[in-house]
């Protein structure tokens, strides 16, 4: 049997790469078609929903939609792996993709290493110190570099997409904080792990996080029990409600203030805050034997994902407030068990300091508040800036809980926030205000996914590395890169309206505008000018042939003109989801149709040529023009 | 025709020749606009502000200390306990070398960052007296108070001593003169500032009188009087260094992002002129290029905003490098700064206020060429929230302040901009007077410092607060009620915008447009706290 099984297992892999040559041949003679799935409008559909819910819409994942249903897909990415073809169920299994990255990294660079002392010492002349070589250290970069290979070539395009905006929402940064690249790297491990699960679970998880705890000082909380002159540290305790769960004012379900005489109605005062800051004291690193040295004290870099760099806070029960807590309306009241001078005392006080942050985080979680605010900022994540209050309220709905889902299913309130009408129905067309600014990270990707591209080996890095060639961030790159936002505010704030603009004066907000500035702009196009011409990252370690776009230029037999036609279909189904303009449309034109030779009878190869600048002049017209980057 | 106005043509004219003969006629017509549009009286001289904003909250209990003795022992009292104390030592206390233990703490010193290891507050003596306030008095006799700023302040000491440097004690926001009693029993007509202790409405309240979501700030208005959008100005009356803050938004004008770094101030431009090599090289192409980039054909808002952007981004960058690049031009003329030591770990670092400042300078420099006599300026850095490990923190981050504030000084009077350019410090909030261990949580009113050979310096303005937080009385101990604090903050008895308007004044906002830019300013008594001068 067993043999049986792998010889067939063979032979399908054999089935499989003969298939995928047929289908790239035909790609290439373009002799038709390429066959394509579904009909015109449930291809548009399928682009506009991929476009929202991936990191960008590719032609193989259009056309499986558009034969297929949502649920189905919804189904089918929930077991979906970070790699391309990678095993079912991944991330309830070994979910370690990011910090397995780094780890290989790590590895990576000790061999280069080995290698070039060796190299070193044998180029020494005898009796000479051989040239001195440097070991490169993993840094920020390794984790970045994780994150575009999965985006690009990952199978599990939802899991990534939530993660990223979840890491919008419940914001760590390596800018500015002593996380590592280790920890951030299990911080995302965690937040994919965590994606389509509950949101409180996942509140549990972010208190515990090493990640959080650095960040917003949860490690290291100490009671100031009966000490006038000092307190518990307040940051986690009010930006875990300012900006991850309940928000400044109450809300009704569909998102709106509630006010009393006009006024918005507070959701907490100072001393709730007070309060919540005492209920989370006394959390630290995790060790074997902890002691009051191992509490604060950030371990090194560990190895995998059991050591105490990266594993979850730990009680110190020494450290946490035996006095009641008050806030939001809930009491946790006294220690009144026995001193923790036993070991009976410290397992009661340990105890109780759990029930303490247990009943913290399920009292902020009942909040009525919570639907509405993560359900607003998740639509904003994916879909439109300015949803309809009875878009709000139905996400909320869903995050509530239904007669088959739990309050706080985050995978039933992405589906709402994805497969809602208004989302469905919604284009640029549709209202002057409607879509989002796609973020810039999502540009990128985007172009990457539909120009087929990959990390092969170049000079310097191998295989699969996807080498950043710049820190992503810098304000004249893409000024944005994951986890390494500005502040716990991300990079755009939900409530930030761009100045003198329609916008603003319709009282709307545009977030993602908040990154928008002389610089930003011209660092943006400048960086999408450079990799479209470059066929690739510089470096050549990121690279794309464009091979679809030109056979899509190709004609059926080599005396007829190009199908330029062709090519800007296909940018207006993967890029504009079918809503390009006619005014779009008229300047692909123009441009495809100016980009000549002027060789008389030009050769096969000159003919190459010209489509492949073809291929990049729409590109460079597409990806930085104002009607792409705004999304609908 | 003033000269100034003709070299002000100068530098527009010297950047449409980028683009040589091609130049579209839009861009020229609008870079002609800019040299039209200021409305600064002639003669008046070229003026500027630049806001130093001390990114996350800075404790600003530990950069300007009252150290009479019943004011130093409520500080004291507050800040000596926790697992890593934050109280800086009293003045005169000399340096403890580490592996030695301090006569005052007791405490053996193991690491550079204990304050015991840095020595005692650096005294300041302010020309006017401020009398201690009762709560903090030592027995009944009048007492006069004694100050002293962070240790790491050295160079600001000496520049507070040269008269360039003054202190404006207990600034916050405030909607309009606020009691404690008041605070704590509103009445229908008290009026508490929205969302206190939040970073992101107080940073937005700091630098524009509204909480988060507000676009519109102090800066860009100010700005916007003098070089009015409508008049096709106000490209270079708002610089920043870093991305959009309210501070420095007009009404109608938007303030202009500048790149720093290697020693340069610099703008990003789009290459758009053909290029073999790089990309397309036909006019053509280019010409689509630059008119899809750009775009504002489409009815989508969105869209229209981001190609308003992007063309204003192309009209104005090239003119700015051509500005501040020009031959003899800022780049030769302003001095780089000095390498900075962070004086615990005695590593080089970069400093990045500096380096931000560095471009404030060059920009200043340039500003005959950029066609304006009047800008404000946005340079933010941090993060200041402290709310662990602030003694290594803060330290490093005020001795940063020290060694930008006395490079920005040396550099401005090297182009003879001294009198002309004035900078002061903002943040999010003050921090608890408290300690919490090891760090300080987010509080109210706190104190600035404001720089420039404009300032009437060697002065603190507005009252210093009592210090000490409320305790009942215990057994024969009386109680003890701070009449400036709730809790552990401090209520501002000077408002942040109060401190703006004065500074605005000085640019010289008219008293018409200062109440639009400060609708507030009317509500309290003082609405200059005479800081400039004339």
């Amino acid at each position: 049997m067993a043999t049986q099984s792998a010889s067939s297992g063979i032979a399908v892999a054999g089935l499989a790469v003969a298939g995928a040559a047929i289908a790239v041949s035909q790609l290439a003679s373009s002799v038709s078609a390429p066959t394509n799935t579904g009909s015109a409008e449930d291809r548009k559909a399928a682009a506009a929903f991929l476009n929202r819910a991936t990191f960008g819409a590719t032609e193989a994942s259009v056309s499986a939609l558009a034969v297929s249903t949502r649920d189905a897909w919804f189904s089918q990415q929930v077991l979906a792996a970070p790699t391309p073809n990678g095993s079912p169920n991944y991330w309830t299994t070994t979910p370690n993709f990011h910090l397995n990255w780094i780890t290989r990294r790590k590895a990576d660079f000790l061999t280069a290493y080995n290698a070039a002392v060796a190299k070193a010492a044998a180029a020494a002349p005898a009796g000479t110190q051989p040239a001195k070589v440097n070991l490169r250290q993993v840094n920020g970069l390794q984790f970045q570099e994780s994150f575009w290979a999965r985006a690009v070539t990952g199978d599990d395009q939802l899991r990534h997409r939530m993660a990223l905006a979840l890491s919008e929402i419940m914001v760590i940064s390596m800018n500015g904080s002593t996380i590592t690249p280790r920890i951030a790297a299990s911080w995302y491990d965690m937040l994919s792990a965590r994606a389509f699960g509950n949101y409180l679970d996942l509140m549990k998880a972010v208190t515990l996080h090493p990640a959080m705890g650095l960040y917003l000082n949860i490690i290291g909380n100490q009671q100031a029990d009966n000490n006038p002159s000092r307190s518990p540290d307040e940051n986690y305790a009010r930006e875990i409600l300012q900006l991850m769960s309940i928000g400044l004012y109450q809300l009704n379900q569909n998102g709106t203030s509630k006010t009393s005489a006009g006024v918005p109605i507070p959701t907490y005062t100072h001393d709730d805050i007070a309060g919540l800051a005492a209920a989370l004291t006394g959390w630290g690193w995790y060790n074997a034997k902890p002691t009051t040295a191992t509490f604060s004290k950030q371990p090194g870099d560990g190895t995998d994902a059991n050591s105490p760099d990266v594993k979850p806070l730990i009680p110190y029960p020494i450290y946490h407030s035996k006095l009641a807590k008050t806030f939001l309306g809930v009491t946790v009241p006294a220690y009144t068990g026995a001193a923790p001078t036993t070991a009976a005392g410290m397992s009661a006080l340990q105890a109780y300091q759990i029930q303490s942050l247990n009943t913290a985080l399920e009292t902020i979680f009942k909040h009525p508040n919570v639907g509405p605010f993560v359900g607003y900022r998740l639509i904003q994540r994916f879909v439109t800036s300015n949803p309809s209050s009875a878009y709000v309220g139905r996400v909320a709905a869903a995050f509530n809980g239904t007669a088959t889902t739990a309050r706080g299913d985050l995978l039933a309130t992405l589906k709402a926030v994805l497969t809602d009408p208004e989302a469905l129905a919604l284009t640029t067309a549709t209202s002057s205000l409607a879509g989002r600014l796609r973020e810039p990270v999502l540009r990128m990707s985007h172009w990457l996914r539909v120009s087929n591209a990959s990390s092969v080996a170049a000079s310097s890095t191998p295989s699969g590395d996807f080498n950043q060639y710049t820190d992503f961030s810098a304000p004249t790159a893409l000024a944005q890169a994951p986890l390494q936002a500005p502040s716990v505010f991300n990079f755009w704030t939900p409530d930030y309206t761009p100045q003198d603009s329609a916008i603003a004066r319709a009282g709307l907000v545009a977030p993602e505008f908040q990154a928008v500035d002389v610089l930003t702009v011209a660092g943006y196009a400048n960086t999408m000018l450079q990799v479209i011409q470059n066929k690739g990252w510089p470096g050549n370690d990121v690279v794309t042939t464009y091979s679809a776009e030109i056979a899509a230029l190709t004609p059926a037999t080599a005396t007829d003109p190009d199908n330029n036609q062709a090519l800007i279909d296909r940018l207006n189904l993967l890029y504009f989801s079918g809503q390009m303009s006619s005014a779009m449309s008229a300047r692909l034109t123009r441009v495809i149709a100016g980009t000549l030779t002027t060789v008389k009878v030009p050769t096969a190869a000159q003919r190459a040529q010209v489509r492949l600048d073809k291929v990049r002049n729409a590109l460079m017209i597409v990806l930085t023009s104002p009607e792409y980057l705004v999304q609908g | 025709m003033s000269d100034k106005t003709m070299t002000s043509r100068r530098g527009l004219l010297a950047g449409m020749a980028f683009y040589g003969a091609a130049a579209p006629l839009a861009l020229n017509l609008s870079a002609i606009g800019r040299a039209a549009a200021e409305t600064v009286t002639p003669g008046s001289g070229y003026r500027a502000l630049v806001c130093i904003f001390m990114q996350g909250g800075n404790d600003s209990n530990n950069l300007l200390l009252a150290t009479d003795q019943g004011s130093f022992s409520q500080y004291w009292a507050a800040r000596i306990s926790g697992a890593d104390p934050i109280a800086l030592m009293p003045v005169g206390a000399a340096p403890v070398a580490i592996g030695a233990t301090s006569t005052i703490t007791g405490r053996a010193v193991k690491t550079a960052d204990q304050p015991e290891r840095w020595g005692g507050v650096l005294p300041i003596t302010p020309a006017t007296a401020q009398q201690v306030p009762t709560a903090n008095k030592v027995g009944t006799a009048a007492q006069v108070r004694t100050f002293a700023l962070h240790p790491m302040l050295g160079a600001t000491q000496k520049l507070f001593a040269a008269g360039k440097v003054a202190a404006i004690a207990n600034v916050g926001t405030l909607l309009a003169p606020l009691t404690k009693a008041e605070y704590l029993r509103p009445t229908g007509t008290t009026q508490i500032p929205q969302r206190l202790y939040s970073h992101s409405d107080q940073q937005a309240a700091w630098q524009s009188g509204h909480i988060a979501g507000t676009s519109v700030g102090w800066g860009g208005q100010v700005a916007e009087t003098f070089q009015p959008a409508a008049a096709g100005g106000g490209d270079f009356g708002s610089i920043t260094t870093t991305g959009n803050t309210p501070f420095s938004q007009g009404v109608t004008i938007k303030s202009f992002r500048v790149s720093y770094g290697a020693n340069k101030v610099s703008a990003q431009t789009i290459p758009l002129a053909a290029q073999k090599g790089t990309y397309n090289e036909s006019a053509n192409f280019l010409t689509e290029l630059r008119a899809s980039l750009q775009d504002t054909s489409s009815p989508n808002q969105l869209m229209q905003t981001y190609g308003k952007a992007v063309a204003r981004s192309l009209q104005a960058s090239v003119a700015f490098g051509n500005a501040v690049a020009a031959p003899g031009g800022p780049y030769t003329t302003v001095p780089t700064p000095p390498t900075f030591t962070d004086p615990i770990s005695g590593r080089t670092v970069t400093n990045s206020l500096a380096d931000q400042l560095q471009a404030v300078v060059q920009t200043a420099a340039a500003h005959a060429a950029l066609g304006v006599s009047r800008q404000v300026f946005f340079v933010q850095y941090g993060s200041f929230d402290t709310h662990d490990g602030q003694n290594a923190r803060q330290g490093l981050l005020l001795a940063q302040l020290d060694h930008a504030l006395a490079y920005f000084d040396a550099a401005l009077t090297k182009v003879g901009l001294g009198d002309a350019v004035t900078a002061f410090t903002a943040s999010d909030f003050n921090r608890t007077f408290t300690t919490n261990g090891d760090g300080t949580d987010h509080a109210w009113g706190g104190h600035q410092i404001v720089i420039g050979g404009a300032v009437k310096g060697g002065d603190i303005y507005g009252a210093y607060p009592t210090l000490g937080v409320d305790k009942a009385a215990s057994g024969t101990t009386p109680a003890f009620i701070n009449p400036d604090a709730v809790g552990n903050a401090l209520i501002p008895t000077t408002s942040v915008e109060t401190y703006m308007a004065t500074m605005a004044a000085w640019m010289g906002v008219s008293s018409a447009q200062m109440a639009s830019i400060f609708p507030k300013l009317a509500n309290f008594p003082k609405q200059n706290l005479g800081f400039m001068k004339a």
